[in-house]
């Protein structure tokens, strides 16, 4: 895997200057040597993060895909629920009706 | 030949009325384990919106942190060069939001898995049924069609049930599947993240000890309040350098901690991922679920962020 390896590197680069910062301040003699610390620091920090940051973006887009889905999945699964729920309600509107017309029918007969 | 006929109906009857027992048991099976799958379901998804959430707070630490160390180092960090850790925090919390997302889904699969559908429809075609009956202008019959038609409705309710909560399993596997993925692929960024906070707190009280700004005792306070040895002068920071060394790497050791404390806790939610893919397939196989160790591996996981979560509180 080029893209972890090339990424573990970079970290190990970034991680040892950091830590070893005031080590490796302290044995620089001259202000030049200090410069270029402080620029090595920079750019490994800049291109760690850079590249930790590409493995987040380039997931992003299915990130954004797989939410869509789930709430798709979960409409899906809370219509299956509705669907069973409605059945039982069209059974009592039926049988609501049905006592409404057998009362009819027994008022019709006393009249 | 008209009680050949009839036995043969008889048979029949028996056959359908006993597929329609079998469909209704397994159904209730499945009811039950939906449930169970889901609830396990929502606990690990929970775990991962947990951890992620985590992760962009480790990030937030370290952006102040680097605020505070390149001010002292003398270097630059410019909004260009802290636009990638916004970018990173939103990123990070775009994941807890799909976990969050994989647990309401989770809900909906607990909440159609928990309601008995063939019980509302058995009574409610029981009511049609005895309503049916006693309309005035029909015949009347001896047979009560009432329990037949309200088993019979109670089943098939059942079965469609089953059915559902099955694809409902079905369509979480293939999220669950896609999220381990992702979570792979990106487990060794996400573990530098508490390791570079370890390291940037660690250079701060570096700073803090060496420059005699803080009192490091208490970093030794449990040990020897164990001992009840009070300090000889606990409001004076360190003075030599042997000890102010040690201190330091003390500090060190704590922080490193938390980024071990952090990386065990996504191997735990990835192997308790894992095993709740094995649960959808072998639910899907209508085999048995082994949910036991899945959901040790969730709480192992959560009790890792929660150590976590008490470590950040101690440090506030």
């Amino acid at each position: 895997m080029p893209e972890t390896n090339s990424l573990k590197a970079l970290k190990d680069q970034y991680f040892k200057l950091d830590k070893n910062f005031n080590k490796l301040f302290s044995a620089c003699t001259s202000d030049g040597q200090r410069d270029q610390l402080r620029s090595a620091y920079v750019n490994s920090r800049d291109n760690y993060w850079e590249a930790r940051n590409r493995v987040f973006q380039k997931d992003e887009p299915l990130v954004k895909k797989m939410v869509v889905d789930l709430k798709n999945a979960q409409n899906q699964i809370e219509q299956a629920l509705q669907n069973l729920q409605n059945i039982v309600e069209v059974l009592q509107v039926i049988t609501a009706a049905v006592h409404l017309g057998s009362s009819l029918i027994t008022l019709g007969s006393m009249f | 030949m008209n009680t050949m006929k009839n036995k043969r109906w008889v048979q029949v009857l028996w056959t359908f009325l006993l597929a329609f027992c079998i469909v209704g048991m397994t159904s209730c099976d499945d009811r039950a384990t939906g449930e169970e799958l889901a609830k396990a379901g929502m606990s690990a998804a929970n775990n991962l919106a947990n951890y992620y959430e985590s992760l962009a707070q480790d990030t937030l630490d370290t952006w102040e942190m680097e605020a505070f160390l390149s001010s002292l180092r003398q270097v630059s960090f410019d909004a260009t060069q802290q636009k990638p850790l916004q970018e990173q925090i939103d990123a990070l919390k775009s994941r807890a939001r799909l976990a969050r997302a994989l647990a309401s889904t989770y809900g909906a699969l607990q909440q159609l898995s928990s309601y008995d559908a063939s019980a509302e429809m058995k009574g409610a075609a029981d009511k049609l049924a005895q309503e049916v009956k006693a309309i005035p202008v029909l015949p009347k019959s001896t047979v009560d069609p009432s329990s037949l038609f309200g088993s019979l409705a109670g089943d098939i309710a059942a079965w469609r049930q089953s059915g559902d909560i099955r694809k409902g399993s079905k369509l979480l596997l293939e999220a669950d599947e896609n999220i381990l993925k992702l979570f792979k692929s990106e487990k060794e960024a996400c573990d530098s993240i508490p390791e570079e906070r370890g390291n940037k707190i660690a250079a701060v009280i570096e700073h803090l000890i060496k420059k005699k700004m803080v009192v490091s005792w208490s970093l030794l306070q449990k040990e020897t309040d164990a001992l009840n040895l009070p300090w000889v002068s606990a409001q004076e920071p360190v003075e030599d350098n042997v000890t102010i060394e040690a201190m330091i790497e003390l500090a060190r050791v704590r922080m490193k901690r938390l980024a071990f404390i952090s990386a065990s806790a996504g191997d735990s939610i990835s192997q308790s991922l894992e095993s709740l893919i094995e649960n959808h397939k072998s639910f899907q196989d209508k085999k048995g679920l082994n949910l036991e160790g899945m959901l040790t591996l969730v709480q192992k996981a959560q009790s890792y962020l929660d150590e976590i979560s008490k470590l950040r509180t101690e440090k506030k």
